[in-house]
């Protein structure tokens, strides 16, 4: 009894050791990145290129919502080069705004490396999801500090369900 | 004059010799490690994101906070300051890369390790690879051997254990005896 006491002891002056550090090292990691000149901001909205240094600017730009018959009017006119689905695979491949790619919020980094040479930069993008989500915005804010012209980020937030209600081409 | 003498000899045996290796390779490792990270914190974050294991809000602040805990917890080993915790975190980080590593491998992933070693200065690649895995599996045995069966010496805590220890003896020897 009293050797399991003792184990338990330790194990908990082990795990209270293991929190302490953690903390201090995060919090000098954190005064460390606030001091550095190439800091990383703890908002990865502010970030602009992943690969870009503290030196080069790609300019700051602020995806735009639109609302479905904003969004069906670019569409129908051919003006869109590209619809982007941030919703998860699965629910992708049931269903789609027709000509979309699918780039999950997660996987915003290696879709778009993947695809930079084949993605203009003066291209119009629409981004969407489902209806009071966040993924899209937060992968439009992703391509717009990656160098994609201000005002060509449109984020359709009504979702993909109003676009389907509404008639609008599906795939 | 029957008194046993106090043993104050230090033993230094095959585990206290594997302890004190282990500890000292692993923790220069992660030092080194984390000190490209830290010099790099772009490549890092990217590096980070290739994984595609964490959320896009949380990369920032995990490519930030990683290489100081890996830093702080590898100059913790080395001078054996708070060393079952130290080794504890060594442990779980080493378990949770591993596993990080293998859920690429098996998705087809072709990407760099991002682990932050000059493993390139010795002719290895830096991709992801099963041998990575192997490396990682032999630095997590020794992360376990250090958890679980070592036998720590030359540590800061000893030291500190010992003083206090010598500290109290001296002051019960000092105390007039009561009867």
């Amino acid at each position: 009894m009293e050797k399991r006491n003792q184990n338990i002891s330790e194990f908990r002056q082990m795990v209270v050791g293991s929190v302490i550090i953690c903390i201090t090292a995060s919090f000098v990691g954190l005064l460390f990145n606030m001091a550095n000149p190439n800091r990383i901001p703890l908002d990865y909205k502010k970030i602009a290129d992943p690969t870009a240094t503290a030196s080069d600017d790609n300019g700051f730009c602020e995806p735009i919502p639109i609302f479905s018959d904003e969004a069906f009017e670019l569409f129908d006119a051919g003006d869109v080069t590209f619809f982007v689905d941030t919703r998860e695979k699965d629910k992708f491949a049931t269903g789609h705004i027709k000509g979309a790619l699918n780039v999950p919020s997660e996987k915003a980094y290696p879709v778009y490396k993947s695809l930079k040479s084949k993605l203009p930069k003066d291209g119009i993008y629409i981004f969407y999801c489902n209806e009071g989500c966040d993924s899209s915005m937060e992968v439009a804010y992703f391509f717009c500090h990656n160098g994609f012209t201000d005002g060509n980020i449109l984020v359709f937030e009504d979702g993909y369900e109003y676009w389907k209600e509404e008639g609008y081409p599906v795939e | 004059m029957n008194e046993k003498p106090v043993k104050d000899k230090i033993s230094f045996g095959v585990r206290e010799f594997f302890s004190l290796f282990f500890r000292i390779l692993l923790g220069l490792i992660f030092i080194y490690a984390s000190y490209s990270k830290i010099l790099n914190p772009y490549s890092f974050y990217r590096a980070t994101l290739e994984y595609e294991l964490l959320p896009l809000f949380a990369v920032p602040v995990f490519s930030i906070i990683l290489p100081w805990i890996e830093m702080f917890t590898g100059l913790c080993l080395i001078f054996g300051a708070l060393y079952r915790s130290s080794n504890l975190i060594f442990f779980v980080m080493l378990v949770v890369f591993e596993m990080g590593i293998i859920i690429n491998l098996l998705r087809g992933r072709n990407m760099d390790c991002g682990c932050g070693l000059p493993l390139d200065l010795i002719g290895i690649s830096e991709k992801l690879t099963w041998m990575t895995v192997l490396r990682d599996s032999v630095f997590i045995f020794m992360s376990a051997y250090l958890v679980f069966l070592s036998k720590p010496r030359f540590t800061l805590d000893r030291l500190l254990l010992r003083r206090k220890s010598a500290k109290k003896l001296a002051q019960s020897t000092d105390k007039p005896e009561t009867s």
